[in-house]
């Protein structure tokens, strides 16, 4: 299949304040593909760069360097009045419906902001687009002459998506649209975004720190952290058989609503470093729980362990192709050298060896 | 328009009870009530808040003043917001130690140090002498659960103490929070829009919709057997898991405190809602043991998320 987007070693770095020669790291060396279609969901916690990649893509941030290819131009270095002409074709919904939404436009007026970016349309034809989308993200007629203030915050995400869909884009980055919301609420705006792409084709880079929603809309998953990827591969193979350390950690924390699984924690301990000063090496070693001497040091880089699962980790190694359910995984032991899975049931199995 | 509506909670001894609900819910009012701090024009309009034997509601100012910070610690979202800016930690939590002792502020700053130890603020001696803009958000909230628990209080509110924070520091925050409450042996009411926390943390779970407790049961109980269509809506919701039918997740916004149906105040949004949903309100219904629910058709609801 045709990648839609294709990002090419990817550097965003921004001036540290108050220091002359420092910089904030926000995004280093980030490659991905996302195909017609397709979710790419985007993970990390706050600091991982994730929110940085998305709005790279729209030239909301200038990248430092590196390729992003959207249908077959490199948008990364275009002059942004040629950029202009390809920006109906990506576009972005914000998890604050408000920044996107100006509070003195009606919404009607603001789902049809957009279409200033599409050429020769008349008046009748907007406004009958702007119904059209309206309807297909269910936001009732009657809404359209309201302001942004009357409606509430799962009505303005629609609003959101509409905005975003109105100009029959190819590509949508969703910036956490849905972590402010309730969860009743979350779950109808998640449905919406997979109607909508099965109806479409169109593809979705999903930028959340909410790994339920992550599992259920994406395809495809890149797990980031300070700035880097450290695992991606389908959603089945990184949610279901997470490699890196910080993967398996960040899966563990999820609160499962189930009180009759058991909950095993692998936690990472302290808190993200810095992104002005990174630690050498792997950036995980400072908090990971099976770092080794060569860690500190050596810098890993994404390995493919097999159809597309790429993990950089030094202490793991490729597998042979065991899948694991999510609660069986406890812990890592690393005293005679392998990396290793805990059963909930005791059994243990070999999750890779050492390599060095 | 009334916030919460005849709303009875017992938290027994050593035990963590979830108040679950979303925005609007009136889950914040109940904690409000609890510590008499509902702000103004609101007011407690009728009821009764027993701590240890004592009504809450019929104590003085000054008395309540010394209860609350002795016997009710409270920990709030975004704690950074609630520190004061101005102060070092280790003295803001020095004088929530000596505003209820006669300690003299060495002897409170050292108690302040020795609590930041125990919340696993590293470097204690220097942290305590930090201002709340140097740290960061998951740090903020352990300060704040050491403010908490500097008093050894016997129940302790924590109104969405992780809102915010990642997964894996709220991880780490609740599980803190968790060990504090088991060491002091003190009940804790634990405000939550996330069934995840409820599962994993609660003994039981109270769910509240439009200011009303419409299911509570033990937590167990509540997972495996949820009765109110409103408790399996938000399951369906928190998991993302459809298992085969698209359930229908909750459509619709709650009730307008000032405009509210008449009859079940979920029935607009009920599935299951008939005629006399429509015109009688349901009240608590006890339908296994300790397990309550107000709904006139639970027992087809019960069934129906069975099959």
């Amino acid at each position: 299949m045709a990648s839609i987007l294709s990002v090419e070693r990817l550097v965003k770095r921004f001036p540290a304040p108050g220091a002359a020669k420092a910089f904030i790291w926000a995004v280093s060396d980030v490659s991905f593909d996302i195909e017609k279609g397709e979710t790419l969901g985007l993970v990390g916690e706050s600091g991982s760069g994730k929110t940085t990649v998305g709005r790279c893509l729209l030239r909301l941030v200038e990248p430092t360097s590196g390729r992003i290819v959207f249908l077959d131009q490199d948008i990364a270095k275009m002059n942004l009045r040629d950029f202009r002409s390809l920006r109906a074709k990506i576009q972005i919904v914000f998890q604050e419906p408000h920044e996107s939404l100006d509070p003195r436009m009606t919404i009607a007026a603001a789902i049809g902001e957009p279409l200033k970016l599409v050429k020769h349309m008349t008046r009748l034809e907007q406004s009958d687009r702007i119904i059209e989308v309206a309807r297909q993200v269910l936001i009732p007629k009657e809404d359209l002459t309201k302001y942004p203030h009357e409606l509430s915050g799962g009505q303005l995400q629609r609003a959101g998506v509409a905005r975003a869909m109105i100009t029959n884009p190819e590509l949508i980055v969703l910036d956490e649209p849905t972590s402010l919301l309730d969860s009743s609420v979350r779950a109808e705006i998640m449905e919406l975004l997979i109607d909508l792409q099965q109806k479409t084709d169109v593809s979705y880079l999903f930028v959340s720190h909410d790994l339920t929603s992550v599992e259920h809309i994406s395809h495809r998953v890149a797990v980031m952290y300070l700035g880097k990827i450290v695992e991606t591969g389908t959603t089945k193979q990184v949610f279901e058989a997470p490699l890196h350390p910080y993967t398996r950690s960040l899966l563990s924390s999820v609160l499962v609503a189930d009180p009759a699984k058991e909950h095993v924690r692998a936690p990472l301990v302290g808190e993200i470093p810095s992104p002005i000063n990174r630690p050498t090496g792997c950036f995980l070693h400072t908090r990971c729980p099976i770092a080794i001497d060569a860690c500190r040091t050596v810098t890993p880089e994404l390995v493919d362990l097999g159809r597309g699962h790429r993990v950089s980790c030094i202490r793991v190694a490729p597998l042979p192709s065991q899948v694991f359910a999510r609660n069986q995984l406890v812990a890592w032991t690393d005293n005679r050298g392998f990396a290793r899975a805990e059963g909930t049931d005791g059994q243990r199995t070999e999750l890779g060896t050492e390599r060095h | 328009m009334q916030a919460v509506d005849g709303v009875s909670l017992e938290l027994a001894a050593g035990e963590t009870l979830g108040l679950l609900g979303e925005t609007g819910s009136g889950k914040s009012t109940i904690a409000w009530s609890v510590l008499g701090l509902v702000p103004p024009p609101g007011r407690i309009e009728g009821g009764a808040i027993r701590l240890l034997g004592r009504d809450l509601l019929s104590v003085q100012e000054e008395e309540l003043r010394r209860i609350r910070g002795k016997q009710l610690g409270l920990i709030v979202q975004n704690a950074r917001a609630h520190l004061n800016p101005l102060v070092p930690i280790g003295v803001q939590i020095a004088n929530a130690y000596s505003s209820h002792t006669e300690a003299s502020p060495r002897d409170a700053f050292q108690v302040a140090v020795d609590t930041l130890e125990r919340v696993a603020i590293p470097d204690p001696e220097r942290r305590a002498r930090a201002f709340p803009h140097e740290l960061s958000g998951g740090m903020a909230q352990r300060v704040m659960i050491a403010m908490a628990i500097v008093n050894s209080p016997r129940v302790l509110i924590a109104d969405e103490p992780t809102m915010g924070l990642d997964v894996t520091i709220q991880a780490q925050i609740l599980d803190l929070l968790a060990d504090q409450v088991d060491s002091l042996g003190a009940s804790t009411l634990l405000i939550t829009r996330d069934l995840g926390i409820v599962a994993n943390y609660c003994t039981r779970v109270a769910v509240l919709y439009a200011g009303q407790v419409v299911e509570t049961a033990p937590v167990n109980e509540f997972f495996r057997h949820p009765r109110h269509p409103y408790s399996i809506g938000l399951l369906d919701s928190a998991t993302l898991q459809y298992v085969g039918r698209r359930v229908r997740p909750l459509k619709g916004l709650p009730p307008d405190f000032i405009n509210l149906p008449p009859g079940c105040r979920f029935n607009p949004r009920c599935l299951f809602a008939s005629d006399i949903c429509r015109a009688t309100a349901p009240s608590l219904e006890e339908v296994a043991p300790d397990h309550f629910v107000r709904c006139f058709r639970h027992k087809e609801v019960a069934e129906w998320h069975r099959s």
